[in-house]
């Protein structure tokens, strides 16, 4: 998880493949934050979960919007683009890992009245996601391709 | 032919689960479930019009707080009794109107009663868990039950 | 530019999620208006304006394929436009309503972002009209 207010940072992600991607930013503020989740539900594991929250999407995407105001952001300002929730053809679908990251990202985007500005989520290509702080713009690239949501 | 409903029915389940409610389910077997259920919530509709039958879904309490926090967006702990009772009503319905999609196309046309909630869960569970026809599921680790009963009108199908 | 809106549903707790799914979507809505069946919705209307109806389709007393049939034959109630929201998912049933002339269509679940896409492209549309 990182958060920032520097105009001059980018905050970039690599590898989503079942993973969750989340950016959150407020262009008045000027201030922006980015987390990559590995599994859905920290109860799985609450040991490593209070180590490391950012590894769950429900524990994580709290901290982040935690970290964001605190940091000035304000909720109804708030900027969200998603990327990840996928398949990766390793995964052959074991546990629906991704679908179920991204289910639990809605549940926390609808209990906070938050919705999704922008996203690329599902299918199989592994992904990595950028945020600009100058501006919030957030890309997506893979396989070559790069893609802005 | 039954085989493949329920393989229909489990899926629908499973996604409307996760689009309307966040819930995730996995396919039950008999052992997983319970002989006996002490709290739960029967709701059933009515279908008419190209086929004729009725949907009925038996959830546990403790589902159904969750699934109702879930829909509208608030803390479970917050969730009366009548907003759970709407829950999963509105669940059978929006899983009645998806799998009779999957199951019969989009041609024909069902009228769907509006959902009802039956007394007596217990005697309900009890029929629901030893029919063959019945789809068990565990939904964040809790037990639900699906039956769809649909005979098809034969002048419509043909 | 201010919207008065009428939530046609059974379920009392899906017109709140309806409500809140208007409220995400940012629209200058002054009020939502709740009827539990097309009989009560048409109760509403008598003497009431809105500027858009969402509408189920099953319902006690009266559904929401009845509704939209008695708006439509009203001269006023007619110019409403309105949205159904509902599970059906009858390909033929929808074409029928298509033809009586709802303005759009959401199937249960739907996302908020969905709703809102659907609402505002049915709002600009009429306002564009």
């Amino acid at each position: 998880m990182a958060v920032s207010k520097c105009p001059d940072q980018a905050l970039v992600t690599y590898s989503l493949g079942s993973c969750v991607g989340v950016t959150l930013f407020d262009p008045e503020a000027g201030v922006g934050g980015m987390i990559h989740c590995l599994l859905p539900v920290s109860k799985t594991d609450p040991e490593k979960a209070k180590a490391k929250p950012a590894m769950f999407t429900d524990t994580g995407f709290v901290a982040l919007l935690n970290a964001v105001t605190a940091e000035g952001a304000k909720m109804e300002r708030l900027v969200v683009k998603v990327a990840g929730g996928g398949a990766p053809m390793d995964s052959a679908g074991r546990f629906k890992i991704g679908e179920r990251n991204y289910a639990v990202l809605r549940k926390l985007l609808w209990k906070n009245n938050l919705l999704i500005a922008g996203e690329d989520v599902g299918g199989t290509k592994p992904r990595t996601m950028r945020i600009e702080m100058s501006t919030g713009q957030v890309t997506v690239s893979s396989c070559g391709e790069v893609t802005e949501l | 032919m039954q085989h493949d409903q329920s393989e229909i029915i489990e899926q629908v389940a499973t996604e409307v689960l996760e689009q309307l409610a966040f819930m995730f389910a996995d396919p039950a077997t008999p052992d997983e479930l319970p002989e006996t259920i002490t709290e739960a919530y029967v709701a059933q509709i009515g279908i008419r019009g190209a086929a004729t039958g009725k949907l009925t879904v038996v959830a546990g309490h403790e589902i159904c707080a969750e699934l109702t926090a879930n829909i509208t967006g608030e803390e479970a702990d917050e969730v009366s009794i009548e907003s759970a009772v709407m829950a999963i009503g509105e669940l059978t319905n929006v899983l009645c109107g998806q799998m009779l999609t999957q199951i019969a196309g989009t041609d024909p046309v069902f009228d769907l009663e509006p959902p009802a909630i039956l007394d007596h869960p217990q005697d309900h569970w009890g029929a629901l868990v030893n029919d063959p026809n019945a789809v068990a599921l565990l939904v964040d680790d809790c037990p639900m039950v699906v039956l769809l009963e649909l005979k098809m009108d034969s002048a419509q199908a043909a | 530019m201010s919207l008065r809106i009428l939530i046609v549903d059974d379920s009392p707790i899906i017109r709140s999620v309806i409500e809140k799914n208007i409220k995400l979507a940012e629209l200058p809505v002054t009020e939502c208006m709740h009827a539990g069946n097309g009989q009560e919705a048409l109760n509403q209307l008598d003497g009431e304006w809105v500027d858009l109806a969402l509408v189920d389709i099953n319902m006690p007393v009266m559904n929401g394929v009845e509704l939209i049939e008695k708006m439509k034959q009203d001269d006023l109630l007619k110019t409403i436009p309105v949205i159904v929201a509902s599970t059906e998912g009858s390909q033929t049933r929808i074409d029928a309503l298509k033809e009586l002339g709802i303005a759009g269509y959401l199937r249960k679940p739907f996302t908020p972002e969905q709703f809102k896409e659907q609402i505002t492209q049915v709002l600009e549309l009429n306002d564009a009209a």
